[in-house]
């Protein structure tokens, strides 16, 4: 334990005014919802009544008795340990190539971020006429071969993967978090590295890379926060189908919490969400001190 | 000596040519891959804008038509009279340019003493912040409604404005982890010469931040343009509703008439304005390092 | 939510435009409260032109006027509405119009919310919902928890509404435990049918005055226009007898379900608050949707769906395009095909049953109920909206707009002169006279939880994981303890 100096109170007066206008907003707005959602997950809740206590009921239920969760478990676990890496790993990429040195940079950097402001209910249209069996523009060429089409959206082993190929596809924002991190590495240590006769791949590793992990840090967390969470483009493309193959997370507490008045199953259901997310971005942070390198400090 | 000499000059000349050889197809590779990718990328927008000009009958046609005939422009004058676009238009702006400003400021304050300060109990709280993104809004959108009724607060703008002017997790974190790239010396020599933190926050870290600044209000305004739920729930009077929920009456599943064209146009225009924003923001972020000339 | 609200189609445009005058406006009670300024439309046809005008022509109906209702505070109703196309919207802005303009000291404030579900549920969680609310939320949901007003001391007082100018089934599925919570409005119509393009059945050399009668029928005529490729590529289709019609699927208090109506028996026993699954009709039910989806093949028929979307309403529809046979749907279709493919011919009948039912044919008039949320201050006025909303007035209003038929028997007039061009639509008309058994939708407390487990346990025996025996005893399970566990109160009485 450190020793309560001087300097601490004054960091701590620092610190506390600093933040405090999130605390205030916890203390507001946000914490309630919170403590409210967990006093739910114990209770029996339709939203229109008043909750009644059950204790862990809802828990034991999801553990032990709901074999739909298991499905449901197994397709969110799919979709975060496949799409999360390969969303970062296609933003990173493309920032690179947009840091390049081109004419008409700005025009093609705002290209590749449109697929992140196209509103999904309108993305989802495009993508259903991409990607459709018959005539989509993949399927007519393939077709045209005389190949069998790709049922993209239709069969249980493509739909995740497809919803993943659309997720990174729209990855406007990671890609604009990674080029802002690239333009504050500093010129300096690319000269350094140049005068110590650092190849482009050498420079590239020993200083690109870690000068961009706290974006990298950043986008991991978010990523498998939002992953985990995923909703609205799976909800507008597959809504759960074909046979259930995309019935994730999110959408499955939905189902519960709005459409079968089950908010207390919803609530427990989200506070294991809550539980595993959490688990994930505690192993990440406490990873990170190994490979997160902070100018700054 | 001279035939060496000559050697060598000769060999620097072919390598050199080698490398302009490779400098050039290396160009040439990398306008072949941008340029490719970008179709890919703006095909949607090619779609929507495509569609978006179609006449009744051109936006079902099978194969999919690519060039509408005839090309109806007066799809946009239509589409944006159905709806009182206008009105709506407006109605998004007084949210999102209030909801901007309050997460730019609020945010960057929260995200400075999260990142430069180190008080006790910091890493506690911000995994406290983090974790307030972990649990869905499914399940917390019912008690914070009831919570916005208690307040009578309903049926206004501010349950969507207010909350942004005391930060939100995620601008925070994003911010935070750009204020910890910035050199700790530089705070420490402004601490010496007797700047307060407020300073140092304000003359040195938010100028040399200007790049994520950036980033943090557009994508802050990006999502509070696309908001829907919020909006849908909070409001019960359409001369307040936002163009997100006004716009969802073109995609209902009760539309039997033809009217994606419309959808289309009206979504093209509503994004026009993001797309200018973002070009210029992204302008913004390139000239922050070419003035500031950051940590070089 | 859309997969579980059973939504209802604007249909026939063609007729609203073709309409006639005052159809309905003609049938109009009438003992009338006060002096009212009518609209009455005449149709003018310019010759040489297929279109048809409307003129209108306002003369004042005087009628007998009773003695004045004693004065009233002047009221506000908010009424929350989910549909949302133009016509629709027009229709709804004018009744809430017209009813602000009779002079009662009532105005209504008319919003029309996107996705109803959600906004009325935490509306109601935040205790303030809507006066008067109609479309699209899982009603029977908000029945069995009260929120709802029982409407039946106000029916039975009402002058206006009288429970048997209603078609039978309706009010019934507006039912629980004894108490009304709604009233049929806005759009309700006949769901079961059967409906046919017949340039395919002439192609085949089938009759079409001859249409399958029976499951093994259906079966037969499945055989003779299903066609594939030699990858077994669908290129023509039949039918998709369950995912493919919203009817087939269904099981809700708007919509009944075909399935175990045509097999003769209810999912769901009000009485006994039992469900009835498990049973050897459910199971040759499930062994023939077996058969048939095992036939088309399920991955075949996905992506045979996907490359025509749009339902019946748009021209790739895979009904439209002229791709597929034969849907089980609804009377909004005929109205609706004949905007998206208005030279295709179509017929209609009577949903299929098996052999030992061959001769009754059945039918379900399924309908939205209007309601009024227990926590509205102005209940009394928010019911005399609610007798506009259903009076024959503007169930015309909604017609010519929507041609939605409304809960009125006397909008179910097969010879009615707006629907003479189509003549599946006549079918229809004429189903709900004549059926041998009109059967309401049944009014399910977890309704949404039963139907997405119906509809899981038929996608299950699509892909082969369940045989029909297992699908039927599971679902029967599953809906069972799920009730057991979210409405202990009802087993214990």
């Amino acid at each position: 334990m450190k020793r309560w100096s001087r300097q601490t109170t004054r960091s701590a007066i620092n610190g506390y005014a600093f933040i405090s206008p999130w605390l205030v907003g916890l203390a507001l707005f946000t914490i309630y919802p919170i403590i409210a959602s967990l006093y739910y997950s114990f209770t029996r809740y339709d939203i229109v009544r008043e909750p009644r206590w059950i204790g862990l009921e809802n828990y034991v239920t999801l553990a032990t008795q709901d074999l739909i969760f298991r499905r449901v478990m197994g397709n969110t676990i799919y979709l975060v340990a496949v799409g999360v890496p390969a969303g970062i790993v296609v933003a990173y990429l493309l920032a690179l190539l947009l840091n390049n040195e081109m004419k008409l940079r700005p025009m093609f950097r705002t290209i590749f971020f449109l697929p992140a402001l196209v509103p999904a209910v309108a993305a989802a249209e495009v993508w259903r006429w991409v990607l459709n069996a018959q005539w989509g523009l993949i399927n007519a060429w393939v077709k045209a071969r005389g190949w069998p089409v790709i049922p993209f959206l239709s069969s249980e082993g493509w739909a995740k993967n497809t919803l993943i190929l659309i997720h990174c596809w729209a990855q406007g924002q990671a890609m604009m978090v990674f080029l802002a991190s690239l333009q504050d590495v500093p010129r300096s240590l690319y000269d350094a590295a140049e005068v110590d006769g650092a190849n482009r791949l050498q420079r590239f590793w020993y200083v690109t890379v870690p000068m961009t992990t706290p974006a990298m840090l950043f986008l991991v967390i978010t990523h498998l926060i939002g992953m985990f969470q995923y909703f609205t483009m799976g909800w507008l493309l597959t809504s759960g189908g074909p046979n259930f193959s995309t019935e994730f997370f999110s959408i499955y507490l939905y189902r519960n919490a709005f459409e079968y008045f089950k908010m207390g199953y919803a609530s427990a259901l989200s506070w294991v969400l809550f539980l595993i997310i959490m688990l994930f971005t505690v192993v990440t942070f406490r990873s990170s001190e190994r490979w997160v390198y902070y100018g700054g400090s | 000596m001279t035939n060496t000499a000559v050697a060598m000059t000769a060999e620097a000349l072919q390598a050199k040519r080698h490398a302009r050889l490779a400098r050039v197809a290396g160009r040439m590779l990398l306008y072949v891959t941008v340029i490719t990718l970008s179709f890919a990328f703006a095909l949607p927008l090619l779609w929507m804008f495509v569609t978006a000009l179609k006449d009744d009958p051109d936006v079902f046609r099978l194969p999919p038509v690519w060039i509408p005939r005839p090309i109806r422009w007066q799809n946009f004058a239509e589409a944006l009279t159905i709806i009182p676009f206008g009105m709506h238009l407006l109605n998004t702006l007084k949210i999102a340019v209030p909801v901007v400003i309050g997460t730019v400021l609020s945010c960057s304050l929260v995200a400075y003493g999260f990142a430069r300060i180190d008080f006790p109990g910091r890493t506690f709280l911000f995994f406290v912040c983090l974790a307030t993104m972990m649990l869905p809004f499914q399940v917390r959108m019912i008690p914070l409604y009831i919570r916005f009724s208690v307040m009578g607060w309903l049926n206004s703008y501010r349950p969507l404005i207010v909350p942004a002017f005391f930060g939100g997790a995620y601008p925070i974190f994003l911010l935070r982890q750009f204020f910890m790239t910035i050199p700790q010396e530089l705070s420490d020599a402004a601490r010496i010469d007797g700047c307060s933190e407020l300073m140092i926050f304000w003359r040195i870290v938010l100028p040399l931040a200007k790049p994520s600044l950036a980033v943090v209000g557009l994508f802050t305004f990006m999502g509070s343009w696309d908001n829907y739920l919020g909006p849908l729930i909070y409001l019960n009077d359409a001369k307040l509703y936002p163009l997100s929920v006004a716009l969802r009456g073109f995609q209902s599943e009760f539309w039997e008439e033809h009217l994606w064209q419309y959808m289309m146009a009206a979504s093209a225009t509503t994004i026009a304005p993001v797309i200018v924003i973002f070009y210029v923001a992204q302008r913004t972020l390139v000239e922050g390092i070419t003035v500031t000339g950051i940590k070089g | 939510m859309s997969a579980n609200t059973i939504t209802r189609r604007r249909l026939l445009q063609g007729a609203a435009l073709a309409g006639t005058a005052g159809l309905l406006v003609a049938c109009q009670p009438k003992v009338v409260e006060k002096v009212v300024e009518k609209v009455v439309k005449e149709t003018v046809i310019i010759e040489g032109t297929p279109k048809v005008v409307e003129k209108v022509v306002k003369e004042t109906v005087v009628v007998e006027k009773e003695a004045a209702a004693p004065a009233r505070e002047p009221a506000k109703v908010v009424w929350w509405f989910q549909w949302n196309a133009p016509a629709q919207m027009e229709a709804f802005s004018t009744i809430a119009k017209n009813f602000g303009e009779m002079d009662n000291g009532i105005t209504v404030e008319a919003l029309q919310v996107p996705t109803m579900q959600d906004k009325m549920l935490a509306a109601v969680a935040g205790g303030n919902p809507p006066d008067v609310g109609v479309c699209c939320i899982q009603y029977v949901g908000f029945y069995v928890r009260g929120v709802f007003t029982p409407l039946d001391d106000y029916l039975d007082a009402s002058e206006k509404i009288k429970r048997e100018d209603f078609v039978p089934g309706l009010f019934e599925s507006m039912v629980w435990r004894g108490k009304t919570y709604g009233v049929p409005a806005c759009e309700c119509g006949p769901r079961f049918g059967y409906i046919f393009n017949i340039d395919h059945l002439e192609e085949a050399g089938l009759d079409p005055d001859n249409l399958p009668q029976t499951w093994d029928e259906t079966w037969d005529w499945h055989t003779k226009l299903t066609k594939k490729d030699a990858a077994g590529n669908l290129e023509q289709l039949f039918l998709d007898p369950f995912f493919g019609s919203t009817t087939a699927a269904a099981l809700a208090p708007n919509c009944a379900s075909l399935y175990p109506t045509s097999w003769g028996f209810s999912p769901w026993d009000g009485d006994t608050m039992t469900f009835n699954f498990d049973n050897p009709q459910m199971v040759e039910a499930f062994t023939w949707l077996k058969k048939m989806y095992d036939d088309i093949g399920v991955e075949k028929l996905d992506a045979f769906s996907q490359a025509n979307p749009g339902g019946r309403y748009v021209p790739t529809g895979a009904m439209p395009a002229g791709l597929r046979t034969a849907e089980f749907v609804g009377y909004y279709a005929p109205g609706e095909l004949h905007v998206s493919a208005p030279d295709t011919r179509w017929v209609a009948g009577w949903c299929p049953r098996p052999e030992s039912r061959r001769n009754v044919r059945y039918q379900n008039v399924g309908g939205h109920p209007i309601y009024i949320p227990l926590a509205s201050k102005v209940r009394d006025q928010a019911f005399e909206f609610i007798e506009y909303v259903t009076s024959e007035e503007a169930i015309d209003i909604i017609f010519k707009a929507t041609a939605w038929l409304g809960g009125r028997k006397a909008g179910y007039d097969a010879n009615r002169p707006d629907i003479s061009h189509l003549p599946s639509l006549k079918w229809y008309l004429e189903s709900a006279n004549t059926a041998d058994e009109l059967v309401a939708g049944p009014v399910i407390p977890n309704q949404a939880f039963a139907t997405t487990q119906y509809q899981r346990a038929v996608s299950a025996l699509q892909y082969g994981e369940k045989t029909p025996e297992q699908a039927a005893v599971d679902l029967q399970k599953e809906v069972t303890e799920d009730l057991a566990k979210e409405f202990p109160e009802l087993l214990v009485e």
